[in-house]
């Protein structure tokens, strides 16, 4: 057998084994990409309430109610934000830039946002009023009254 | 003729091992087809939640709340809600996207509701008692009792 004769055959072998491998990989090709159905976009409209927590009378630690909301991305977030405590408050989503004023506590004390939410990920909501007691703003709490937006990336 | 065809066969040899590469790195690379055994790793469980609702007050005002305000489920997951009503005033829960309802929850009843969340997408919950302060039937901020149950695709 000469040099020319084997190599056109070990040509073959592995053009034969790329042909298998190659018919192989077909089904695969051919199947379409498994997505989840799209869901189209709604508008959640919540009430946000501001208020203490536990103890009754001048408690001591404030919270949002609910302090975790989930919307997937592009859907329209409606919160209606209101204040049910003795000093002013407020709630801002540094992550989309949006904040109401300074909420006094009791019913004139609310504000409605309204966004679509078309970032996905985790974004915090906080108070955005600093604590002064002199002027009945916020409470010593001010740190830690946050909750977050969580906004899934669902495929559309 | 002899030396031409050396190069040719040599040529061929290179090709037909390039193909070989390609190609066995195209069917390593396929996409897995789900199976059997992937299906079951995140099997589909029952969410059992206790569900109230809740009274917010402060500053003369009265806020009503179903509590949880929010539910994630996954698609194919079993949801089992305890409503209760431990509010002065009756109430009545209503899924619906998923035709869900309690019965009217006068003060201190509750009831059960248990389905498949086997529809995708997001589904309010409401207070479906009208407001009508003769009978004690919900408050004032009946409108306000709102919630949201998100069904994710699995």
């Amino acid at each position: 057998m000469t040099a020319q004769t084997s190599s056109a055959v070990a040509a073959v072998a592995l053009g034969a084994a790329a042909l298998v491998f190659s018919a192989l990989s077909i089904p695969s090709a051919l199947e379409p990409p498994r997505l989840p159905p799209p869901t189209r976009p709604v508008t959640v409209d919540l009430s946000v309430i501001i208020t203490g927590v536990g103890a009754v009378g001048e408690s001591k630690h404030h919270s949002f109610n609910p302090s975790m909301i989930v919307v997937r991305r592009g859907d329209t977030v409606r919160l209606r934000v209101m204040n049910l405590t003795f000093a002013r408050h407020g709630l801002e989503i540094p992550g989309y830039g949006i904040r109401t004023r300074g909420l006094p506590g009791g019913p004139t004390g609310q504000e409605t946002l309204t966004f679509v939410a078309d970032k996905g990920g985790m974004f915090q909501y906080r108070c955005n009023i600093p604590y002064n007691p002199k002027t009945g703003d916020c409470s010593p709490d001010h740190e830690s009254q946050v909750g977050y937006l969580v906004v899934l990336d669902e495929p559309r | 003729m002899n030396r031409s065809g050396r190069g040719l066969a040599t040529f061929a040899l290179v090709l037909s091992g390039l193909a070989l590469i390609i190609s066995l790195v195209v069917y390593l690379s396929r996409p897995r087809v789900e199976t059997a055994e992937t299906r079951r790793a995140a099997p589909p469980t029952t969410v059992t939640l206790s569900m109230v609702v809740a009274t917010f007050s402060g500053q003369g005002v009265f806020a009503h709340r179903w509590y949880p305000t929010m539910m994630i489920v996954r698609e194919g997951d079993t949801v089992d809600l305890v409503v209760a009503n431990p509010d002065e005033f009756a109430h009545q829960l209503e899924l619906t996207g998923y035709d869900q309802k309690t019965p009217t929850l006068n003060p201190g009843e509750s009831a059960r509701i248990k389905f498949v969340a086997d529809k995708v997408g997001v589904f309010g919950y409401h207070c479906s008692l009208p407001y009508d302060p003769a009978k004690k039937h919900c408050t004032p901020d009946h409108g306000e009792m709102r919630g949201y149950l998100i069904v994710t695709a699995r």
